[in-house]
C-alpha cells in the first residue's frame, strides 16, 4: 500500500549497515535489502532516493567484477594459454591468449606489465574473464598508477565525466580510470603528476561533501600555478 | 619472575554500591570509537573502553590461499585476537596462547551471523583484532571495534554486532566488568548482539550465577549493548562528518 | 604462505619512478631526493601497558614500541649488566602481505638491527641496571627491559620508524626501585619511579639506491623498485653505530656519499626524538 510508505531519512544522508532506512514496498537498488517490511542499509554510505527506486551509495568496499566493465590489471602470472591479471579484486582475471593464426596477438605481455581491459564475463566464485580487443584496451607502456577507493571512481569520473574533464584540462595530463580503482595517468612533468595524485586523493577523501569539483578545482589551480612558477 | 604482583582489594564494592572504580552498577566506562586509522586495511577501527585500547582490522574479500580452504559457496570469516607483548602488567610473550585461540574463534562466531558471506564465494574475509592495552572486557570491546572494522571495509551486513559485559561482586550484578572485578570477582559473562535484530551471538560465562541472577545479567548486557550500538553508529558517520566540518571550516575563514 | 603475486613489482611504475628520479630528481610523491616524509613521533599515549611507549608515524607507515621491564638474572657471561631484549613484529594488520606466524627472517633483521644501534650507542645504559644482593654479588639481579615494536601500518621504511619508535620508547620509560633483601628477596615499590638511564640517541637513516641516485626514506614502492638499500644508524655523539645493508649493491663513493647523508639527515631525526620526549615530560 503506497500510503504507508515512508523513507526516514534526507536524501543523501550518511547510513550505516542495519539501519532501516524505509518503510514499504521500494524498488531496491545497491547497498540495501528488505527485512520484512523494512528497506535496510547493508553498506555504510549515501541514501539515493530516485523516485521509486532505494539503494545506499556505497563510501567504502571493493571492487565487484561486473560485465562490461572496462578495469586496470597488474599481469601477474602467465600459462600456455593465458594471463593472469590482478585487477584489485577479490579474483583475479583470466585473460585468454589468442591463438588463431590469423588474428596476431596484440602485442605480447610480461609479467608485472599494466593493462587496460574488459571484463567479458562473470560469475562469482570463478575468474572473471577478461578482453583486450577494443579501441582504447591493451597493455599501458608509459605513464604511473594511482590507487583510489573503488566506491569513490564515479565520483572521480563525475556526473557525464565532468570531473576527469576537469582534471584532463587543468593538468594537461592524459588520465584513464579503471572501474577497479586503478588510475592510469600520464603527465609531461612528474611535479604535475604529484599535484594531480593529490587532487585525486582529495576527491576521494572528500566524494560524501558537495561542492567537491570547485573545491578540487581551485586546490589544482593554486598548486599548479605554485609549480608552474617554481620551474 | 613478575615485579607487577598485585594484591586483591580489601573489597570490590562498598555497602552503598559504589564499585572499586567509583562506578554504580549499572555503570559502564567511558568508550570512545575512532573509525579509519589504518591505510592498508581495507577497513579499521581503534577502541578505547575503560583502560582497554585496541585496533581491529579488515582485510578482504581477497582470495583465499591455499585455495583448498575456500568454500564454493561463500567467503570464509576468518578472525585473530592477538595481545601485544606490552599489553599486560607483566609482559605477554608474543605470539598465539590457548586463550587467544579460544578468543579468536568466539569473536569471529559473534560477528558471522552479521555478515552477508555468500556474496563473495571462494574468498576469504580477515578480521585482526590486536590488544594494545588490556583492561578487563577484551573480548567484548574487540568484537564492537571489529563489527565497525567490517562496516568500514564495506562488506555488507544485516547490522552492527554490539557487546558488553556483566559480572558478579557478591550479590551485586555489575555491568561492564572492570579489572579488579574481573581479577576477583565471582562470575563474569560476556554478550554480544545484534541490536537490529535482537539476536544474541557471543554468550559466554564463567564463575557461577543462580538462574534468575543470569537472566537478569543477560538483561543488563542487552540494554549496554544498545548504547553500544549508538555509539558505534556515530562513530562510523563520524569519520565522514569530521570531513564535512573541516571543509566548512576552511571555507568560512 | 604468502600468495605470489604480491611480490609482482608493477613495471609502469618501476620505469616511472626510475625515469623522474634519473631525469627531474624528483619522487613519485613529489618529494625531492633527501626529504623524509611527515614525522610523528607521540610518546607516553596512553596506547600500551608498557613503562614506556612511542607511536610512530612516518608517512603513511605506523609502528608503536612498548616497554616492558621485568627483574630476573644477569647473563652468566656479564653478571653486572641489565638485559635489553628487542623484539620487533609486522602484524598481519599492517599490510596485505603479512601473514600470521612468528616473525620471519625481515622481522628478525629488522629488531636486531634496531637493537644493535641501541646495544652500540650504549643508549641504555646497562650498567645502573643492577639490583645488587645486599652481601653477595653472585645472587645479584638485574633489570630486564623488553622493548617490543609493533608494526601498525606498513608503507616502506620500516627500519627508520622502529628505530625512532625504539629509542623515544627507551627515553621516556620508568622503572619502579627495586632492592633486595638479605634473603635474595626482591621488594619493588611500584610508586617510586625513576627514568630508565639512557645516554644516547641513536636514530637509523636508510637510503634506496635508484639508479644512481640515492635518496632517504623509500615508501613502499620505492624500496620495491630500488636497486639497493643500506640502514645506516647514527647517535647525537656523531657516532656510526650500526650498518646494514638491505640487499643490492653500492660501489664505494655511493656508501661514502650514504654516510654523509646519513650523518647530516639523523640531526633531523634527533631533534624529533628530542621533542618527543620533552612533549611527554611536559604531559606527564
Amino acid at each position: 500500500m503506497p500510503s504507508s510508505r515512508k523513507i526516514l531519512f534526507e536524501n543523501r544522508s550518511i547510513v550505516v549497515p542495519g539501519e532501516v532506512v524505509a518503510i514499504g514496498n521500494y524498488k531496491l537498488s545497491t547497498g540495501v535489502f528488505r527485512e520484512r517490511d523494512a528497506v535496510k542499509a547493508s553498506k555504510v554510505g549515501l541514501l539515493d532516493v530516485k523516485g521509486d527506486k532505494i539503494g545506499v551509495i556505497p563510501l567504502e568496499g571493493s571492487y565487484i567484477p561486473s560485465v562490461g566493465d572496462e578495469v586496470i590489471g597488474k599481469v601477474i602470472d602467465e600459462g600456455v594459454n593465458m594471463y593472469l591479471v590482478e585487477i584489485k579484486a577479490p579474483y583475479n582475471g583470466v585473460l585468454l591468449k589468442k591463438i588463431q593464426p590469423d588474428k596476431p596477438t596484440k602485442g605480447e605481455l610480461r609479467i608485472g606489465e599494466t593493462v587496460m581491459a574488459k571484463i567479458i564475463r562473470f560469475d562469482r566464485g570463478a575468474n572473471p574473464l577478461l578482453s583486450i580487443d577494443g579501441p582504447g584496451l591493451g597493455p599501458l607502456r608509459k605513464g604511473m598508477i594511482l590507487e583510489v577507493e573503488p566506491s569513490k571512481v564515479p565520483r572521480i569520473i563525475g556526473k557525464k565525466g565532468s570531473m576527469i574533464k576537469m582534471l584532463k584540462e587543468l593538468t594537461g595530463c592524459d588520465i584513464r580510470v579503471g572501474r577497479n580503482g586503478l588510475v592510469w595517468v600520464s603527465c609531461k612533468d612528474p611535479r604535475i603528476l604529484a599535484v594531480l595524485a593529490k587532487a585525486i586523493r582529495k576527491i576521494e577523501l572528500e566524494s560524501h561533501v558537495s561542492g567537491l569539483s570547485d573545491r578540487v578545482k581551485a586546490m589544482l589551480e593554486e598548486e599548479l600555478t605554485k609549480v608552474r612558477e617554481g620551474s | 619472575m613478575s615485579i607487577f604482583i598485585e594484591k586483591p582489594p580489601e573489597k570490590l564494592i562498598d555497602e552503598d554500591g559504589t564499585r572499586i572504580d567509583g562506578r554504580k552498577p549499572d555503570e559502564m566506562r567511558p568508550v570512545r570509537i575512532e573509525v579509519g586509522i589504518l591505510e592498508n586495511a581495507d577497513g579499521s577501527a581503534y577502541i578505547e573502553w575503560g583502560g582497554n585500547r585496541i585496533l581491529a582490522a579488515v582485510y578482504g574479500p581477497r582470495e583465499l590461499h591455499p585455495k583448498h580452504l575456500a568454500q564454493p559457496d561463500k567467503a570464509v570469516l576468518r578472525c585473530r585476537y592477538n595481545m601485544a607483548p606490552f599489553s599486560t602488567s607483566t609482559r605477554k610473550k608474543p605470539g598465539p596462547d590457548r586463550r587467544s585461540i579460544e578468543l579468536s574463534k568466539v569473536i569471529r562466531e559473534a560477528l558471522e551471523p552479521s555478515l552477508f558471506l555468500h556474496e563473495f564465494p571462494g574468498t576469504t574475509i580477515d578480521v585482526f583484532v590486536e590488544v594494545l592495552r588490556s583492561d578487563a572486557g577484551t573480548r567484548v570491546a574487540g568484537t564492537t571495534a571489529a563489527s565497525v572494522a567490517l562496516a568500514d571495509a564495506g562488506i555488507p551486513m544485516r547490522g552492527l554486532v554490539s557487546a558488553c559485559t556483566v559480572g558478579r561482586v557478591g550479590d551485586v550484578l555489575v555491568l561492564d566488568v572492570g579489572h579488579e572485578e574481573d581479577q576477583w570477582g565471582d562470575a563474569d559473562l560476556a554478550l554480544s548482539m545484534l541490536v537490529d535484530y535482537n539476536e544474541i551471538t557471543l554468550l559466554q560465562m564463567d564463575g557461577t550465577l543462580t538462574p534468575q541472577q543470569l537472566k537478569q545479567a543477560i538483561g543488563m548486557a542487552m540494554d549496554a549493548c544498545k548504547k553500544i550500538h549508538e555509539l558505534q553508529k556515530q562513530a562510523i558517520r563520524e569519520k565522514y562528518l569530521k570531513i564535512v566540518r573541516e571543509i566548512a571550516g576552511e571555507t568560512s575563514t | 604462505m604468502r600468495p605470489a603475486h604480491r611480490r609482482v613489482i608493477s613495471l609502469l611504475k618501476k620505469e616511472y619512478i626510475k625515469t623522474i628520479i634519473k631525469e627531474d630528481k624528483i619522487r613519485e610523491d613529489g618529494r625531492h631526493p633527501l626529504d623524509y616524509r611527515k614525522i610523528e613521533i607521540k610518546a607516553r599515549g596512553g596506547f600500551t601497558k608498557g613503562e614506556g611507549e612511542a607511536w610512530v608515524r612516518l608517512g603513511r607507515t605506523q609502528v608503536l614500541a612498548g616497554v616492558k621491564i621485568d627483574v630476573g638474572d644477569p647473563y652468566p657471561d656479564s653478571p653486572d649488566t641489565g638485559v635489553l631484549i628487542t623484539h620487533e613484529e609486522p602484524l598481519p594488520l599492517a599490510s596485505p602481505t603479512f601473514e600470521p606466524g612468528p616473525p620471519d627472517e625481515n622481522a628478525i633483521e629488522l629488531a636486531r638491527v634496531v637493537d644493535r644501534g641501541i646495544r652500540s650507542a650504549e643508549a641504555v645504559d646497562l650498567k645502573q641496571l643492577v639490583i645488587p644482593h645486599p652481601t653477595d654479588p653472585g645472587r645479584n639481579k638485574v633489570y630486564l627491559i623488553f622493548l617490543d615494536i609493533h608494526i601498525l601500518d606498513h608503507d616502506g621504511n620500516l627500519q627508520d620508524a622502529s628505530a625512532l619508535a625504539g629509542i623515544a620508547a627507551l627515553m621516556t620509560t620508568v622503572i619502579p626501585e627495586v632492592k633486595m633483601t638479605e634473603d635474595g628477596k626482591l621488594e619493588a615499590n611500584l610508586e617510586k619511579l625513576k627514568p630508565l638511564p639512557t645516554k644516547a640517541i641513536p636514530v637509523s637513516v636508510t637510503i634506496a639506491k635508484i639508479g644512481d641516485t640515492l635518496i632517504v626514506d623509500p615508501n613502499l614502492t620505492e624500496e620495491e623498485v630500488a636497486d639497493s638499500r643500506i640502514t645506516i644508524t647514527v647517535d647525537d655523539h656523531n657516532r656510526v653505530c650500526a650498518i646494514q645493508m638491505l640487499g643490492g649493491s653500492f660501489t664505494p663513493a655511493e656508501l661514502e656519499l650514504a654516510i654523509d647523508i646519513a650523518t647530516v639527515k639523523s640531526r633531523e631525526l634527533i631533534e624529533k626524538v628530542k621533542a618527543a620526549v620533552k612533549e611527554a615530560e611536559a604531559n606527564a
